[in-house]
């Protein structure tokens, strides 16, 4: 039973406008595995599991589902026939309850009279398969009042509702605390005991380690390989992603900070919120690590700072003259810059090219009588690009067609753009591959030598402990401790413990 | 779209006589230069990603404003009334929909309604007279007997506009207000000024195709430009902009705007019934579009 093929894709080759995003890619899933499916952005994970969910129709290559050939013409023919995707960006219909949402499209009918709604019945099922699974969760709540993690455990019930034979799980712990990320693993072995196969996609190796049994490494659309868990380690697994050896470690602190404060805050308090009383000073060319786990404040205090977020309470200076910030509009003309959490919400101007998206703000820098000069405008842009390391067919290619990596890089490329003196990052290499990570890595020490003020939020520790000067740790909206990375010797675990303690 | 317009014109060449003739293809622009300037303004707001209903009765109200002060202080002060009325009904919509947060089909929904109340208040019903005749040139008249001036007044604020949008930096945040509102916000634009001015250069462009239209009849009628709003709205899309904002370009409101004129002319002309002509027209407005956006939408 153990070795059966649930699923084969088989010289799998798929080509935009000529450039091929996927040659010859084979993957093959035995049934009651985790198959983990890892590489760099852009390497065709996304586009490899759109095939696959009918996304895409036009491919080369052939997929096989328990013997048969397939040839899915779109997601909802895919679900038919038991391919259940659950995608980084939920798809839930957040103004129904549970049980509508894991009944959607297979709504249960009364059976006598006129053929409306069961909904006792369906509410009746979907909390029987809730308490089944060992989801705490109502059946009658609305989706959009539970947190991101049961919203993911509702798509899982209804993976298992629909008797889906292959879970695709994409990015599934991006918004999720730890400990939530290890009661889905849980999750994931009692589908595996159900017989069900699970395609996981991450970019945390160490979930990677924890979850699968095999692991499948594609880079530039190609397979490199695909191994047992048991077999690799991480050194392999990130040689095998980027083709070479990365410095993973590398700490990157500066020896002589000015001793010029940039920015002072004192007692900061939120106006609807929970970030009370913080205090901290930023000098020039410093990187200010701020840790704290999701839920902890770090966010909504880079938008108060930012002007993005009300103030209740609490005094800023820059440059050592006190200032009222009270829309981001304000902290631009301030020479701050703020790079957002939510890169899809709050940092894509959708619809628009990347040269609209990185000279937005620099725009001003380049009008006489009011009018933008473009070939000024143009030529930023061109820097930019080339000093992020863009990868693009050109500068009006729409921002959205990008890889997670490189549109995260013309964001931040946006905010280099008006050289900023305070540069906020919050999560800077979310969803960002390998590769690009070190490129930020690189960036930010760089910017800091040149005497930017960077305040870097995280959730990854090492980013933290590597690139900081100094740390403040945060929980539930206070500060509770700070460190001075160059003299504490600190490690991850002195911080987690700090974090969580 | 600019294809099928040509391919329009074409057809409708071949199928009469009389279309080809320079004297009805110059009537087709003057009779569209209402809805076209009306369209211009439509689309700034479009362009954000929001809709302005209140166009109609904001031209209506100005050129019942505009009228009197023709009539008894000259052409300056008629232009300048009406237009101002136009600026402050946008800047009433901006803040509703920027200051009190109202949704902007409520909230032009809301000033459409009380715009043509107003205008029905003033006018109890019946038309105000009075406007100077020479004035009319402005309506109707044509340079060197041949290019109606109101035409001439469209495609001259379809260049400025052009221009406005595409090199200044207002323009390209009305672009990124459309794209994505919260991330122009984050980036330092101030969104709730462009949404503003945007509402307010709508309703500049609608006082002044009611004013374009008062100087063509010489007086105002409480009905004037009833359900222009809808034509505009349709020349923005049948133009190609896309309704949630973001993409588009203002010059393709004027390919929309003659496409929808240009469709009526020929049903005219062909002696279609003027019960079928709206049905037509819709039904040609929603195949216009569809093809657009089957042909572009291949499927990957």
């Amino acid at each position: 039973m153990k070795n059966t093929t649930v699923l084969n894709m088989d010289h799998i080759t798929k080509a935009f406008h000529g450039v091929k995003v996927l040659e010859n890619v084979d993957f093959d899933l035995r049934q009651g595995e985790v198959h983990a499916l890892i590489g760099a952005n852009g390497a065709g994970k996304s586009t490899l599991m759109k095939v696959l969910n009918g996304i895409y129709v036009n491919y080369e290559g052939s997929i096989s589902l328990n013997g048969e050939k397939v040839a899915f013409q779109n997601p909802w023919d895919a679900q038919q026939k038991g391919i259940a995707m659950i995608h980084q960006e939920l798809d839930l219909v957040m103004t129904m309850d549970v049980a509508s949402n894991i009944y959607l499209g297979r709504e249960v009918l009364k059976k006598r009279g006129v053929k409306c709604l069961n909904r006792k019945s369906m509410q009746e099922e979907a909390q029987k398969l809730l308490d089944r699974l060992g989801f705490e969760i109502q059946a009658g709540t609305l989706v959009g009042e539970l947190s991101p993690a049961n919203q993911q455990l509702v798509l899982i019930a209804r993976s298992v509702s629909t008797d889906a034979s292959v879970v695709v799980m994409d990015e599934p712990t991006s918004s999720l605390s730890h400990q939530e990320t290890m009661a889905l693993f849980s999750v994931i072995r009692q589908l595996k005991e159900l017989g069900k196969s699970v395609i996981y996609i991450s970019h945390y190796l160490d979930e990677v380690f924890t979850v699968s049994d095999r692991i499948t490494v594609l880079r530039d659309g190609r397979k490199v390989i695909t191994a047992n868990t048991a077999d690799c380690t991480t050194d392999l697994l990130v040689e095998w992603m980027i083709g070479k050896r990365a410095e993973f470690d590398k700490k990157r602190l500066r020896s002589n900070i000015d001793s010029e404060i940039v920015l002072e805050a004192t007692g900061l308090s939120q106006k609807y919120g929970i970030v009370d009383d913080i205090s901290f000073q930023i000098h020039r060319g410093e990187v200010l690590g701020v840790a704290g786990v999701v839920g902890s404040g770090r966010t909504e205090l880079a938008k108060m700072l930012f002007g993005a977020e009300p103030v209740k309470a609490g005094q800023l200076q820059l440059n050592g003259k006190p200032v009222n910030i009270r829309r981001p509009a304000q902290a631009v003309a301030m020479d701050m810059a703020l790079v957002p959490e939510e890169r899809k919400k709050e940092g894509l101007i959708a619809k628009r090219s990347i040269a609209d998206n990185i000279s937005i703000i620099d725009y001003k820098n380049h009008t006489k009588f009011g009018w933008i000069c473009y070939s000024r405008a143009i030529a930023r842009v061109h820097e930019m690009i080339d000093y992020m390391h863009v990868v693009c067919r050109n500068k009006d290619q729409e921002i959205t067609s990008l890889s997670g990596g490189n549109q995260q890089k013309v964001v931040m490329g946006r905010c280099l753009s008006v050289r900023p003196k305070v540069l906020i990052l919050d999560q800077p290499t979310r969803g960002v591959d390998v590769g690009a990570k070190n490129e930020i890595y690189e960036l930010i020490a760089q910017l800091a030598e040149d005497g930017m003020s960077i305040i870097l939020i995280s959730d990854e520790l090492e980013e933290i402990l590597n690139l900081s000067d100094r740390i403040l740790v945060m929980r539930r909206g206070k500060i509770v401790s700070r460190f001075d990375n160059h003299t504490d010797h600190l490690d991850k675990n002195k911080l987690l413990t700090a974090m969580v303690g | 779209m600019v294809l099928v317009l040509i391919g329009m014109v074409i057809l409708s060449s071949i199928l009469s006589p009389a279309f080809r003739s320079p004297r009805n293809l110059l009537n087709i622009l003057n009779q569209n230069s209402i809805y076209g300037i009306m369209a211009l303004g439509m689309g700034c707001v479009i362009l954000t990603g929001a809709i302005d209903l209140s166009v109609g009765s904001t031209a209506a109200l100005a050129g019942v404003i505009a009228t009197p002060l023709f009539r008894d202080y000259g052409f300056a002060a008629g232009l300048f009334g009406g237009l101002a009325v136009g600026l402050i009904v946008g800047l009433v919509n901006g803040l509703l929909v920027t200051k009190f947060r109202l949704s902007y089909f409520v909230a032009t929904l809301g000033t459409m309604q009380i715009g043509r109340g107003i205008v029905y208040i003033i006018t109890t019903g019946i038309p105000i007279q009075g406007v100077p005749a020479e004035y009319n040139v402005i309506g109707m008249g044509k340079l060197w007997g041949v290019v109606p001036i109101a035409a001439l007044i469209w495609f001259a604020c379809v260049i400025v506009m052009h221009f406005v949008l595409k090199y200044t930096q207002f323009g390209q945040h009305i672009y990124a207000v459309g794209g994505s509102e919260n991330a122009a916000w984050l980036s330092g634009v101030n969104t709730n000024k462009i949404r503003v001015l945007s509402f307010m250069l709508c309703g500049f462009f609608a006082a002044l195709s009611g004013i374009i239209l008062n100087l063509r009849v010489l007086m105002a009628t409480a009905d004037a430009c009833q359900s222009y709003e809808m034509t505009a709205i349709a020349s923005c899309i049948v133009g190609g902009m896309s309704m949630d904002g973001g993409r588009g370009t203002i010059a393709s409101s004027i390919t929309g705007a003659l496409i929808m004129g240009l469709i009526l002319n020929i049903l005219q002309l062909l002696g279609v019934s003027s019960y079928w002509q709206t049905a037509v027209t819709g039904a040609i407005i929603i195949g216009a579009v569809a093809i657009d956006t089957f042909s572009s939408k291949k499927r990957d």
